[in-house]
């Protein structure tokens, strides 16, 4: 009988052991890069924000006439980061609270500026890659009035 | 011949598989009993139709407040993890105005989320503009974490 459980248990950690040691040495596969779902996801969830906090309503004459500077990719990959600040763009129009300027040599209330920034970490096991999407709102004078910022992890 | 792999032990690597993947983090927390806060709940009604994804994020209550200059709705949403591991889903927010139609601008975006084991988290919106009064949360179960 104790040869048979003995058996048992080689057999079911051979098993078990199996998977594991094949998951272990898989090699982890890069991850994906931006795409304009995240671009979609980064820029409504911080035009939210933006929206929450109120500033945009504390001009002397509504909506709040911005200028939308171009949206800086400081990652290591190719990014049209117009896909994130047309998605801006259209959140912000549609709040009633903004109205984008386009016109260079138009005063304007405030100014919005952003900023892609990523972080890799590889380890043996994974390879992570965050994605850091960064919104500033200033006034014409150059002070930050509100800041924002959202992490997407690949 | 007896095949070297019998029924027995094939029922003993289950178990083991089964005992192994049942050691999940699950997170502990704690919060004031009484609040200072008070919430703004909303009479909420549901459809089910992933009861699978109803355990693994479950709806506890949806509260509301006004934001921004008290003109736009901000709604949040508390979700508890009954099961004992990470879980992975996405929801969106879909809003309405007075007349009951959808609201197509902004389009309205999937947000991915990861709930740790027995955990509670809360997800939130802010309504796109000062029109919006009535809004849908919809969840779905996320298979590529």
């Amino acid at each position: 009988m104790q040869p048979r459980t003995n058996s048992c248990f080689i057999q079911s950690a051979i098993l078990l052991l199996f998977p594991l040691l094949w998951l272990g040495c898989a090699t982890p596969k890069p991850p994906p890069p931006l795409d304009t779902t995240d671009a979609s996801r980064a820029a409504t969830v911080l035009a939210q924000r933006l929206l929450e906090k109120g500033v945009l309503d504390k001009v002397a004459s509504p909506p709040a006439k911005t200028r939308l500077l171009t949206v800086v990719n400081n990652t290591d990959q190719h990014f049209d980061t117009s896909m994130f600040g047309n998605k801006l763009q259209v959140a912000l129009n549609e709040s009633g609270k903004v109205s984008i300027v386009l016109n260079p040599a138009m005063p304007v209330d405030y100014i919005l500026s952003g900023k892609i920034l990523s972080t890799y970490v590889r380890t043996s096991e994974r390879r992570d890659r965050t994605y850091t999407f960064q919104l500033t709102l200033s006034d014409p004078q150059g002070s930050a009035v509100w800041v924002g910022e959202e992490e997407l992890k690949k | 011949m007896r095949s070297p792999i019998t029924t027995g032990s094939l029922l003993c690597a289950a178990l083991g598989l089964v005992l192994s993947s049942a050691a999940c983090r699950t997170v502990n927390t704690a919060e004031p009993a009484t609040p200072a806060a008070t919430r703004q709940m909303v009479n909420d009604k549901r459809i089910i139709t992933d009861s699978s994804l109803d355990f693994k994020a479950r709806i506890v209550g949806i509260n509301q407040a006004a934001v921004g200059s008290g003109d736009l709705l901000k709604v949040q949403a508390e979700l508890l993890n009954n099961s004992r591991g990470r879980r992975h889903f996405s929801y969106k927010f879909e809003w309405f105005d007075q007349n009951a139609m959808l609201i197509q601008a902004p389009a309205p975006v999937w947000i991915p989320r990861d709930i740790e084991g027995r955990e509670t988290i809360n997800i939130s919106a802010v309504a796109p503009n000062p029109q919006a009064k009535d809004f849908r949360l919809k969840l779905i179960e996320k298979t590529n974490p």
